[in-house]
């Protein structure tokens, strides 16, 4: 659905987007995640061709992004909390505006969207809240049934009762469309992902299934059987493997997140490296730690 | 292609929904605009209403300019958050909807005053709509298309605003430096124009385009700002046309070849130095907008017109002369007086002009010099005298030395339409001036003439008073800023061209008596004689030797001594 070959994108000097390669697979809920400035925003304007690529080629719906023309962009549904609208249309002229344009438009389903989002038809789009005209950008881009929607910061600024609609609304009309959604806040994407791409200062640290990426991180807590102070600097300069990060170690306990975790793996290697061991307790992560994890990693330059 | 109409469409409806205040204030200017002109036209003009109209049509323009750019705005080419861009909008539609919406919305209006304008004033149908067309088609070319193209490489209107300073201070300053160095080369504020415009327009039109295309096919703000740098220096370079390319050209579309190949001009050392009029001197005669020249660093050299054919006006659009001195040395090039002679009737004197049009120029009439003696009347002979003015170092520095000096004459020679129209209650459609009245002045002194056309200029008129039955005539009012436009526009007021002018017939102060005065008036015509191109053409006026002094106004002395 979405193929990024070694893209690059630079703003003068300032490179946003480097050499980013990852691929968005149909049907899937694709979650772009990164702190602010990532390149989440400038990844997406590009895929939709607001933006040219520097460097390198994005592909949507197997054309390249530069060439999209209204034919995919009757095809792509694009929800942004950066969008600027007519504001002096009502929600309900807007509506009529962009029907004509998607030969696609499902009148039936624009009016279940909107009863279920429960939008003012006769307020103008300058007097909605942040919320309400989320929501009329999301009512905008479901009604043609679109094969790919694109979210760009989506819950941004959002109460948690509006996020709640936002999203019931957005998974009912989920069905088949593959749903590229960027975000900073990773309890936003928590059971809509799929998939995950995590990007920190315009580089993909990595890209793989959710269910996956879950499995491989543990937190991991180890005692260990002797505790004087020798054993301890010998504990700390031990030569830990590189997919263990933040290792710790207060009196006999030894903590670490382990990125590349495999039941029984980790005694064997903690055995080998540190000598006798009495527990081992391996617990899983929940995404924001993993998110924080990788993200101080990647600033400390020991991401695996 | 009907789904692509059906979406231009659909996109200009949505901008006229959301702009049809503006649309209807815009539209309200213009035709509260026509209707005061149409209100002075045929009723009073008074000071008070005059100058409302004028604010009127610096608002017209203005705010024809602001809808542009503001309809340019609603789906803004610059940027990355524009909904637009995410929609299956087609760009080419995008960019036809504004032009549409200009069309309609900007242009509708101006035409459909204009046309009512034509109409009420009792021109057909025909000339009204094809004049409002041609007076749009100038505002589009001229106006609206650079706006549409300008405004869609900003995102706001405050960005356009400043924009549009910037590059009119970049005008300013081109054209101060251009005027400076090459005045006496380029078309400005002579017949020819219209070619300098229609050069402008032209790079205008396509940079315009090539802005539009770049701007709503590729979205590439920068590069086309820069392409707009590249065409507004084009379009500078069309205000400064060379002259002798555009002469060259006005040349080949004279509407008479040969009609003033007859027309010979000798330097005549025998004609005597030349002398201002009675009542005038050298501090009052040229001056015009503040500017004076020096009367005692120019001299005026007689010259010997022949061949002029009866009734006809001879214009220099430019003199050009050249000194140098012996050793082939160019000590000075610049331009002369712009000389004009007229040839009224078959009637032996001619008249002629001194000083520049810009700066200001005086008709030296056949009351005002002696005939010449050696002159046959109505052979089409003529003594006129050229003036040159130089800078007085300059002058002071080789009026003794033996110079070489050589003239070359841009020339045009304008035949003329003789009109009769009744003194008093004049009404008369007359081609090329268009629908005339006549009538009394406030004061009793005056007969006032008006015209109105629609669409088309004349270039010199003459007028005066009649008397039908004796055959007596007053002084000849005559009026002459060529103009050889094949198009008649102008950006404002609107498609009708006016013209005015007053034939004195009592003097108020008792002085002077009139062949045709008040009480011959009922039995008057005013005598309209309009004059048009025939031929352009060049003439070559070579010196072999002269020196400067020996030309020197027998004013000249007083001159100096008034330093």
């Amino acid at each position: 659905m979405i193929h990024m070959n070694k893209l690059w994108k630079k703003f003068g000097r300032h490179e946003a987007v480097r050499d980013l390669s990852f691929s968005v697979p149909e049907g899937s809920a694709f979650a772009l995640i990164g702190a602010n400035g990532a390149g989440k925003t400038t990844t997406i304007k590009v895929l939709m061709n607001i933006l040219e690529p520097t460097r390198g080629k994005a592909e949507v719906l197997g054309i390249d992004s530069r060439r999209i023309s209204p034919r995919e962009l009757c095809q792509i549904g694009y929800v942004s909390e950066n969008q600027d609208m007519p504001e002096k249309l009502t929600v309900e002229e807007f509506l009529a505006y962009l029907r004509p344009f998607y030969p696609t438009w499902d009148t039936e389903l624009e009016e279940s969207i909107l009863n279920q989002l429960r939008l003012p038809l006769e307020r103008k789009i300058c007097d909605l809240s942040h919320g309400m005209r989320m929501k009329m950008s999301l009512a905008c881009a479901l009604p043609f049934r679109p094969k790919l929607l694109v979210l760009d910061e989506p819950f941004s600024g959002l109460d948690p009762l509006v996020r709640d609609e936002f999203m019931e609304g957005l998974l009912q009309q989920a069905g088949e469309m593959t749903i590229l959604i960027s975000s900073h806040e990773l309890s936003e994407i928590d059971g809509v992902a799929t998939y995950v791409a995590f990007l920190d200062e315009g580089r993909l640290l990595f890209e793989e299934s959710m269910s996956d990426l879950v499995a491989r991180f543990r937190e991991v807590r180890v005692t260990l059987e002797r505790n004087g102070s020798q054993d301890r600097d010998e504990l700390v300069a031990a030569p830990f493997p590189k997919c263990w990060l933040r290792v710790r170690s207060v009196g006999n306990v030894l903590t670490f997140v382990d990125t590349q975790f495999s039941e029984g793996h980790v005694g064997e290697r903690l055995r080998a490296l540190v000598g006798n061991v009495r527990t081992v307790d391996a617990q899983p992560m929940a995404l924001r730690s993993i998110f924080t994890t990788l993200a101080r990693a990647a600033r400390e330059g020991v991401l695996p | 292609m009907k789904l692509a109409t059906n979406m231009i469409w659909h996109i200009c409806r949505k901008d006229m929904r959301l702009l049809w205040p503006f649309v209807l204030g815009a539209a309200g200017i213009q035709f509260t605009s026509a209707g005061l002109r149409y209100a002075m036209d045929h009723g009073g003009e008074s000071e008070a209403l005059l100058n409302v109209f004028n604010l009127l049509q610096v608002g017209t323009l203005l705010v024809s300019a602001l809808l542009i750019a503001t309809v340019v705005h609603q789906d803004p080419i610059p940027g990355v958050r524009q909904d637009w861009l995410v929609r299956p909008i087609g760009r080419r539609d995008l960019m036809l909807a504004k032009v549409l919406f200009v069309l309609l919305m900007v242009h509708g209006p101006i035409l459909l005053a204009d046309t009512m304008q034509g109409l009420l004033s009792g021109f057909p149908v025909l000339q009204s709509v094809t004049a409002a067309a041609s007076h749009s088609l100038y505002l589009l070319l001229g106006l609206s298309f650079p706006v549409l193209a300008f405004t869609s490489m900003t995102r706001n209107m405050a960005e356009s605003v400043i924009g549009a300073v910037l590059c009119s201070l970049g005008f300013v300053v081109f054209q101060v430096l251009i005027n400076n160095r090459r005045q006496f080369e380029t078309v400005a504020g002579t017949g020819l124009f219209w070619i300098g415009e229609s050069t402008m327009f032209a790079a205008a039109l396509v940079g315009s385009s090539a802005v539009l295309a770049i701007q709503y096919f590729r979205r590439k703000t920068v590069p086309a700002r820069w392409l707009t740098a590249v065409v507004a220096f084009l379009f500078l370079l069309g205000y400064n046309v060379p002259w002798h390319f555009a002469f060259a050209l006005q040349q080949r579309l004279s509407p008479n070849p040969g009609a003033g190949s007859d027309i010979t001009a000798k330097f005549d050392p025998s004609g005597s130095k030349f002398r201002l009029p009675e009542g005038m001197n050298h501090n009052t005669v040229l001056v015009a907008r503040g500017l004076t020249r020096d009367e005692a660093s120019t001299i005026y050299l007689p010259i010997r017109i022949a061949g002029i054919p009866e009734s006809t006006v001879l214009n220099a659009d430019r003199a050009v002369v050249l000194l140098t001195t012996k050793d082939g040395r160019m000590v000075y090039q610049a331009r002369a007086d712009d000389l004009l002679v007229r040839k009224d009737g078959n009637l032996p004197p001619v008249s002629f002009n001194i000083g520049l049009r810009p700066i200001g120029w005086r008709e030296i009439g056949p009351a005002d010099m002696a005939v010449p003696k050696n002159l046959v009347p109505g052979s089409g002979e003529a003594l006129v005298y050229q003036g040159l003015s130089l800078p007085r170092n300059l002058y002071e520095r080789i009026k003794d030395q033996p110079l070489h000096l050589e003239i070359i004459y841009s020339l045009t020679l304008l035949s003329s339409n003789s009109y009769k129209i009744p003194a008093l209650g004049g009404d008369m459609l007359i081609p090329a001036v268009g629908r005339c009245r006549t009538q009394m002045d406030d004061d009793g002194d005056d007969v006032q003439l008006r015209c109105i056309q629609a669409g088309g200029e004349s270039n010199c008129v003459a007028a005066f008073l009649e008397h039908a039955p004796s055959g007596r005539r007053n002084p000849i009012s005559f009026s002459c800023w060529p103009n050889y436009s094949p198009y008649s526009a102008q950006y404002t007021p609107d498609s009708l061209t006016r013209s005015r002018g007053s034939l004195r017939f009592r003097d108020l102060s008792g002085l002077a008596k009139y062949p045709v005065d008040g009480s011959r008036l009922p039995e008057s015509r005013v005598v309209l004689r309009i004059y048009q191109p025939e031929e352009h053409f060049t003439r070559r006026l070579v010196i072999p030797e002269i020196h400067l002094s020996d030309w020197e106004s027998l004013e000249h002395d007083r001159a100096v001594a008034s330093r």
